[in-house]
């Protein structure tokens, strides 16, 4: 045995100094230098195929795919603005219907390509067609809420893009933004599979390296001239913890990481190397009332005074003053933010004049005893459930909880349940979960439809409309959506009725209006990067300071 | 011995088929998988019909004997969320994970085997009393939270170590690339170290009381005795007579470690965004990806019931008179 031990370990030193000529340089975890820009980001892409963006089978793709895919126009980086991209203007049918855009010359996909309408036709109709069974925000959101029927090539440069009805333009300009753009011919030869893992774009970026759960590397394309290209390369690492982001950050790892948890601020700011933003987002979050009838949690137990009281009006506008937005966000987020009126931003075309609700919780109590339900012997009015998931920033289970107690402090015993994210959304899309829910949804800046579109008209279902997770059945909303294409033509019409659908919002609330985000993003002291609301990080506009 | 091995390989069939239908039942019991493929706007048509075009329409007894006749022919069906053969995601992040495991089990070995002798021979003394504290100490911090210590101590604070990431080093070895392996080892285990640490503290803790336990039982015996009657060192007592004779126990518990480590990486694989099956299946699992799942779980009840194995084959050779049929 002992002689053994000395033969062994020789013949792995020969093994070992055998193998050193056939070494190759090593691979490393790529980190932020003059030409290269790291983003970290909590998901990862699951397919990169550009018809499949966002939702469950996209995860973080549709961030990365704005820099390797481009689009028709762009949801611009100034607040509101929608900007020319692969198109540079265009018409619109007298019934509002078609719209042409004209496209601009010469362009080309990453393969060399020539990048035509007929392309931009086939990419509309590619993630449309059921058939191909694409889902996420394009063949899902785009196609449902733009009443998509099919694009077409008009000519080289000209695709016009064909909808069921009018509808209000910058929602439309802003929906059709979202579809990314890419070349017939390359896709079309393509299995589904292949196209999940291969990326021919037709952005700034292209695909250079891809590690699976590690990070996604992407290089400029070389005279791609519809957009800035600050850094010659593009790393977006996927880090599913947050704590584990900040660090990077903190040790000068990753340059841009939106969405940090608000009590690492300081951590950030004192480490010199980036800094702590707060801004307000386009996200909003809400306490949601359900009001379906048919939800199990009222159908089992049909006693349940909670459950049936927040079927009443009255009620649910007395719990619009329990509600302390501002102690919740300047010590629990640790930002001020803007109380929303209704549905719609605040940053977007929101209601004029009307103010938020106030925090009042004496009124609160006097409007909830005049609705016939005052404190009982142990002080509680009626008891809800408040399920909710344990995420960061403005849905953080120390806001869920604190808006949970409030509600307890007027006598509505509330229990915040934090449940699994699958179980949450599972619940939420089939109308199931409540009686109250804690809630966010993506919104926009620059309509107000957009932001009103998860409460569509009787057309689509009104109360049963599945984006309508309340079950809210408003006649007056409801007609009111489905009026709303009518009045295109008539954009001072239009807005009266959407100004009259947010007061009827605000006076018969589905949910209780808390805030728009607010957004966090940690961005290195060594770049100059302007932060959005939405979702998005451009990191294409990102440049390095001159004194670094 | 062959006829054992066969006997345990077939059995594995029918461990594997158990868990999966337990897999199976499991996230189908959570609801209706369709939901997170649709978009949200979809009516109740296309929810049905994507429903139909998944297959989750069919009877559940249907859509698992399905599972089960594929994965008899190597067909684990397609990611939903990636869209490409779950059998291919799963593969292309087992040998992160598996780094992970065999870099933790090897370390809990080494390190609680001498802490579990020395507080054994030490008995009742500062030293057993010390190192059992310490033991107790580990089995009681959860490794996300010494994993995230680890992150501000070494990596923020000292910037000693690299805060997360990874240097793959089985990867190019299993592609044939041993240079570009070579080349990568003093990064991946740069790397590898705070997860390996974290996800082995719990185990180098439970292993070395366990040691303890197992050697002290042995010094009882009367051959021990009788060794040290006959005037043999304190050395060749332990080393010949007391801890070959207390492996057995031990090398149950360790395969059965193996298995405990592979569940252990899904905490610790998040922590430091290493690229394993662990993240993987956690978040296949909140999406309901029913392939992916179901190739992960069949493909981690072959490594734990290969685990097992390895462990009643090593019976053989560390006690002859045991004999395997």
């Amino acid at each position: 045995m002992n002689r053994k031990v000395p033969f062994m370990l020789s013949l792995l030193l020969i093994i070992v100094l055998g193998l050193v000529p056939l070494m190759s340089s090593a691979q490393t975890v790529p980190t932020p230098d003059d030409d290269t820009l790291v983003i970290a980001i909590n998901g990862e892409p699951g397919s990169m195929d550009p018809a499949q963006v966002g939702g469950s089978t996209g995860g973080s793709n549709f961030r990365i795919m704005m820099h390797t895919f481009a689009t028709l126009y762009e949801l611009g980086q100034a607040s509101g603005a929608i900007d020319p991209y692969l198109a540079h203007s265009f018409t619109v049918s007298e019934d509002g219907t078609e719209w042409t855009f004209h496209m601009h010359e010469g362009l080309t996909c990453d393969d060399g390509e020539a990048l035509t309408a007929e392309d931009a036709a086939y990419s509309f109709n590619r993630m449309a067609d059921p058939a191909n069974g694409f889902t996420g925000n394009s063949a899902g959101f785009v196609v449902a809420s733009t009443g998509f029927v099919e694009a077409r090539a008009d000519s080289e440069l000209d695709v016009t893009i064909v909808a069921r009805k009018p509808q209000n333009r910058a929602m439309r300009l802003g929906l059709y933004s979202e579809v990314l753009v890419h070349c017939k011919d390359s896709y079309e030869a393509m299995s589904f599979e292949e196209a999940a893992r291969n990326v021919v774009g037709s952005g700034p970026y292209s695909l250079a390296e891809w590690v699976p759960g590690e990070y996604m590397s992407l290089k400029a394309v070389e005279g791609f001239g519809l957009r800035p290209q600050g850094f010659e390369n593009l790393v977006w690492r996927f880090i599913p913890e947050p704590s584990t982001a900040v660090a990077e950050v903190i040790t000068g790892n990753v340059d841009i990481y939106k969405e940090f948890p608000a009590s690492q601020a300081e951590a950030i700011r004192n480490s010199g190397m980036a800094e702590a933003r707060f801004f307000p987002g386009t996200t909003r979050t809400y306490i949601g009332f359900n009001l379906n009838p048919d939800a199990p949690f009222r159908v089992e137990n049909p006693d349940d005074v909670g459950a049936q009281a927040i079927m009443r009006t009255d009620v649910r506008v007395a719990l619009q003053y329990a509600i302390d937005t501002d102690a919740i966000c300047e010590n629990l987020l640790l930002t001020t933010c803007e109380r929303a009126t209704s549905l719609v931003n605040p940053s977007n075309a929101d209601h004029p004049t009307l103010e938020p609700y106030p925090y009042d919780p004496a009124k609160a109590e006097e409007l909830l005893d005049a609705a016939g339900y005052p404190r009982g012997d142990d002080g509680v009015r009626f008891s809800l459930e408040m399920p909710a998931r344990r995420l960061t920033g403005a849905m953080a289970p120390e806001v869920v909880l604190a808006t949970a107690q409030m509600l307890t402090d007027i006598g509505v015993q509330t229990e915040a349940i934090f449940q699994e994210s699958g179980d949450w959304v599972a619940a939420l899309i089939t109308h199931d979960l409540g009686p109250l829910y804690f809630g966010r949804t993506g919104g926009s800046e620059w309509s107000a439809q957009y932001d009103m579109a998860d409460i569509p008209g009787h057309e689509a279902g009104c109360g049963e409309a599945e984006t309508n997770y309340t079950n809210w059945d408003n006649d007056f909303w409801c007609t009111g959506w489905d009026t709303l294409p009518s009045l295109t033509g008539d954009p001072e019409a239009e807005r009266e009725l959407e100004i009259a659908m947010l007061e009827e919002f605000y006076n018969d609330p589905p949910w209780i209006m808390l805030f728009a985000g607010p957004r966090t993003e940690a961005v290195s002291n060594r770049i100059n990067y302007e932060s959005r609301a939405d979702y998005f990080i451009t990191g294409y506009s990102a440049t390095l300071k001159d004194d670094m | 011995m062959h006829k054992y091995i066969i006997r345990r390989l077939l059995l594995t069939v029918v461990v594997v088929f158990g868990v999966t239908l337990l897999t199976f039942l499991s996230i189908h019991m959570a609801g209706d998988p369709t939901i997170f493929y649709i978009s949200e706007r979809a009516s109740k048509e296309e929810r049905l019909a994507a429903r139909q075009r998944l297959g989750f329409d069919r009877p559940l007894h249907i859509q698992y004997l399905d599972f089960v006749v594929n994965l008899a022919r190597g067909d684990t069906g397609t990611s939903l969320q990636h869209r490409v053969p779950a059998f291919d995601v799963v593969m292309e992040r087992m040998p992160a994970t598996l780094e992970l495991t065999i870099g933790g089990f090897l370390l809990s070995t080494i390190v609680a085997f001498p802490i579990g002798v020395l507080a054994a021979t030490r008995r009742g003394t500062m030293t057993d009393g010390t190192l059992m504290l310490g033991a107790m100490l580990g089995q009681s911090m959860p490794s996300f939270w010494l994993g995230l210590m680890f992150i501000m101590f070494f990596a923020v604070t000292l910037r000693w170590m690299p805060v997360s990431g990874h240097v793959p080093f089985i990867k190019p070895l299993l592609e044939g690339d041993a240079g570009l392996a070579l080349a990568n080892l003093p990064e991946a285990i740069r790397y590898l170290l705070m997860p390996m640490v974290a996800v082995s503290v719990y185990s180098i803790s439970r292993n070395s009381r366990l040691i303890r336990s197992a050697v002290l039982e042995v010094l009882r015996q009367d051959y021990v005795v009788t060794a040290r009657a006959k005037g043999l060192n304190e050395r060749a007592v332990m080393m010949r007579h007391a801890i070959r004779n207390a492996l057995i126990p031990i090398v149950t518990v360790l395969a059965l470690q193996f298995a405990f480590l592979l569940n252990g990486v899904i905490v610790t694989e998040t922590v430091f965004s290493w690229p394993g099956v662990g993240r993987l299946v956690f978040d296949a699992v909140s999406k309901r990806d029913v392939p992916l799942v179901m190739t992960a779980v069949v493909l981690l009840s072959f490594l734990f019931v290969g685990a097992n194995l390895i462990a009643d084959l090593m019976y053989g050779f560390l006690d002859p008179r045991i004999r395997l049929e």
